[in-house]
């Protein structure tokens, strides 16, 4: 309970910064964060200025799916913590599949829409739906209902990047075994980036979380699997793209069969909001048994990868969890 | 009016065409022309020796043609549309031209072979051949065109902020063959600017077909006495039809354009209806006994050559046809290579044959999943075949028109050969028919045959360089000329159910003796 106070305190602190832009503002949070040694939910940025890791927050509210999202990212402080007026957010759901929501394979469609709505609510100028399905794109946008649910929101389009000329290369400075990756360029011109992952069993990274998910967002992805070790590439990309938030839908989990499925479907009916994608995503794998076993975020390789890269933390003790029920 | 009814047509035809990825919701089938085409109906019908429905369309254009002539060609044909649209380069030869029997040469030798149920028409056909240019030729560089012009407009779309029109972009659209109907499409118009439609006068079967039925026409030419023989008509005529005494009329060429009418100075020219002449003998056809039957000894030929082709008896297996095709018999009968099935394939896998089944197997259409996979959510190319080479079933029935049965080339397979993390297949699988043994420490992926249907996604997704190290063959193949799909899977105990069960990770009962602790730990996780 005292955890919790403490947090809510540090919450009201940071919505006091609304007026600066955004990452400007995240700075200082996170310098504030070093100098008082209060908790911080910069872990992230801090990670990369080389500090001792601070604990990191991520809330973690179970209940039904729209209000679930919408509390778990007031608990980080509101959207507009990270969404400023005039902004270009990236929204980046799981939209590989021409599946229905059943099926658990995509984004909930609710979720996309909930944050997408949040970040239009919050004053963004635009915010781009976006994946780049490996499966025919049409299909993809239609059953996963994503398209549907977010043309009801003005100036929220949902897009299928399909071609080469959409992406552009940049260099993965801390990468291991990528030294370049080919990113959509929308996503590296945004002002904001949300990564909506959703929560899924796969053949060979073991679970598709957040990190994973950002597979979706480069042209190459036959080279992830065929000329290097993909779990280390998985960490090499997140060190490469600057991921601002994280709103992992755990409302289901394809438990096994994933990423394509069919498979066993549970539902956690739970939302993880955080910065920290390697936090959030060793979370996430607790929440479900994969392939009928448990596990925790320290034996999934990609993640442990992230984790010795420093791109976040994995041990429960330094991570402050808020939790929810709605 | 005659260009207005031709543009009408035309532009139906290509409307049918572009419009028929979503032909589902089109209230008349994409290939309406097809279908009402007299020389395929007939040639599918000698060849397989059953009535089609499309039988009754082609005999309305047949009794069409006994009542008005060979209007088909002057207002209909989308093909003689387009010869008339790129003009007339050539002064009108006034010899009469001495190929004019070449087109009923073509057509007897068509339906001889068709008859030994070799079905030749679709190399000749002119709607089936345009349907082709469509598909292989305008489709393709009209989408290439679209991009192109996206290209230029995507800085203005940026600089307003016009969000879909900046990300739009259409997948470009690729046929092997290009080259081939190229090079015909381009021959037909250079012949075209030799002598005026040299298609239709001198080459075209349908032409043929329809010059048959069309001596008998009620609708005939007539020339009054106001006639001064200044021989205007005889020039202009496009198709050669008005003789050199100008009154007379070659009645199987007359396409009833009524060209000879407009440029008559002397309002000579009618054309009207006159039962009567029915009971007038119809005029001879320019056509000897002898080459008759060389063009039916020839057509015969054609059969007992192909039949000797050894590519009757090679089954590679990598010949795919797509779901709900005929057994391979009856589907070349039957299959007119139109196109239309390359077309509207939303994933671009179909693409022409060459050689691969002889001269028999020219443009008939074959999957080809290192290029694409065949979507499972889709059925397009049943229906949109004109006659029913490709059946028309339910996405439950396709679903187990089982396509063959993928392999896994042990040598090459990065996880077999390199013991490399790669399990691309059995995430792309979507009925779980990929499985994994214990082999050697190592989990190794296996086909499980009963539950593939062949679908090629794994093919296409297999991250090797070059060919892919699974590959699906004909192997377990289900043609099926009637009867449903699904109960013949069931006899066949496929289980294609997208079982949302566990996918049985392993082989149970080849679970491993775990001595290393760590047997049944997944992929991707750490062995502790």
């Amino acid at each position: 309970m005292a955890k919790h106070i403490n947090t809510l305190q540090n919450t009201n602190t940071l919505s006091l910064s609304g007026t600066l832009t955004r990452r400007a503002f995240l700075k200082k949070t996170a310098a504030a964060g070093v100098a008082l040694g209060v908790p911080s939910v910069m872990g992230r940025s801090l990670a990369s200025y080389g500090a001792r890791l601070p604990k990191t927050t991520l809330a973690m509210v179970t209940g039904n799916r729209v209000a679930a999202t919408k509390k778990a990212i007031e608990l980080l402080g509101g959207i507009k913590s990270f969404v400023s007026k005039g902004s270009r957010v990236v929204v980046k759901p799981n939209m590989s599949f021409p599946h229905p929501p059943q099926r658990a394979t995509n984004t909930h469609y609710e979720v996309v829409a909930t944050v997408a709505g949040l970040c239009m609510e919050a004053g963004a100028r635009e915010v781009l739906v976006l994946d780049y399905p490996f499966n025919r794109p049409e299909p993809c946008l239609k059953l996963s209902g994503i398209r549907d649910a977010c043309a009801k929101i003005k100036n929220v389009y949902t897009l299928a990047v399909v071609d080469e000329k959409f992406f552009r290369t940049v260099a993965v400075k801390q990468g291991r075994v990528l030294q370049q990756v080919k990113v959509i360029k929308d996503v590296l011109d945004c002002d904001v980036l949300i990564n909506l992952p959703t929560a899924k069993s796969h053949t060979t990274t073991g679970v598709s979380l957040g990190m994973k998910g950002l597979m979706g967002l480069i042209w190459d992805r036959k080279y992830f699997h065929a000329s290097v070790d993909i779990n280390q590439a998985i960490a090499d990309l997140s060190s490469a793209i600057n991921v601002d938030l994280i709103v992992l839908d755990a409302s289901r989990a394809l438990v096994n069969g994933g990423p394509s499925g069919p498979g066993q479907v549970t539902e956690p009916r739970t939302i993880i909001a955080g910065t920290d994608p390697v936090a959030v995503d060793a979370t996430a794998v607790t929440l479900a048994p994969w392939y009928g076993q448990n596990f925790s975020g320290a034996m999934v390789k990609h993640i442990v990868a992230a984790h010795e890269m420093g791109l976040g933390t994995l041990q429960e003790q330094d991570i402050n969890m808020l939790k929810a029920r709605v | 009016m005659r260009r207005a009814i031709q543009l009408f047509f035309l532009a139906a035809f290509t409307f049918l065409f572009f419009a028929n990825p979503y032909s589902e919701k089109l209230p008349v089938p994409a290939d309406l022309f097809l279908r009402f085409d007299p020389l395929l109906a007939a040639a599918h019908v000698l060849a397989s020796w059953e009535l089609h429905f499309n039988l009754v369309l082609a005999l309305i254009v047949i009794i069409s043609t006994v009542l008005a002539g060979r209007f088909f060609c002057g207002y209909v044909c989308p093909l003689g549309t387009l010869f008339d649209l790129a003009g007339r380069r050539a002064p009108t030869t006034p010899k009469k031209s001495r190929w004019l029997s070449g087109k009923y040469y073509i057509l007897i030798f068509v339906l001889a072979s068709s008859l030994l149920s070799l079905n030749l028409a679709y190399l000749f056909d002119p709607l089936a051949f345009l349907t082709r240019v469509y598909t292989f030729l305008l489709y393709p560089f009209t989408i290439a065109g679209a991009n192109l012009g996206l290209d230029a407009l995507r800085p203005l779309a940026d600089y307003l902020n016009l969000l879909y029109l900046s990300h739009k972009h259409y997948t470009q659209p690729v046929f092997a063959l290009n080259s081939i109907t190229v090079l015909l499409c381009t021959g037909l118009f250079v012949l075209h600017f030799i002598t005026h439609r040299f298609w239709c006068r001198n080459l075209c079967p349908l032409g043929a077909l329809l010059a048959f039925f069309a001596r008998f026409a009620v609708l005939k030419r007539r020339v009054s006495a106001a006639c001064t023989t200044c021989m205007r008509c005889y020039r202009a005529c496009p198709m050669g039809a008005v003789e050199q005494e100008p009154h007379k009329t070659s009645e199987a060429e007359c396409i009833e354009c009524a060209t000879c009418s407009r440029v008559c100075p002397e309002d000579a020219v009618t054309f009207n209806m006159l039962p009567s002449v029915m009971l007038r003998s119809p005029q001879k056809l320019n056509l000897s006994k002898r080459s008759f039957f060389l063009s039916a000894g020839a057509g015969v030929l054609a059969v007992l050559s192909h039949r000797m082709d050894p590519v009757a008896r090679i089954d590679t297996g990598r010949l795919i046809r797509p779901p709900g095709a005929l057994p391979e018999g009856m589907f070349l009968d039957v299959c007119i290579r139109c196109g239309h099935c390359m077309k509207v394939c939303p994933t671009n896998t179909l693409q022409p044959c060459f050689f691969e089944r002889g001269i028999a197997g020219i443009w008939s259409p074959r999957l080809v999943p290192r290029l694409a996979a065949c979507d499972q959510t889709c059925r397009l190319c049943g229906t949109v075949c004109p006659t029913d080479a490709i059946r028309t079933l339910s996405l439950e029935e396709k679903k187990h028109a089982k396509l063959g049965t993928a392999f896994i080339d042990r040598n090459r397979c990065l996880v077999w050969e390199r013991n490399q993390l790669c399990l691309i297949c059995d995430e792309q699988c979507p009925y779980n028919a990929i499985v994994f043994k214990w082999e050697e420490g190592y989990r190794k992926p296996y086909v499980v045959s009963n539950k593939c249907n062949g679908c090629g996604l794994c093919e296409q997704a297999c991250p090797l360089q070059g060919a892919s190290a699974i590959q699906v063959t004909t192997q377990g193949e289900i043609r099926l000329a009637q009867g449903s799909y699904s109960e013949k899977a069931q006899e066949l105990q496929l289980e294609l159910q997208e079982d949302p069960g566990d996918d049985g990770f392993f082989f149970t009962d080849d679970a491993p003796d775990n001595k290393a602790g760590s047997s049944d730990v997944p992929a991707g996780f750490i062995v502790r």
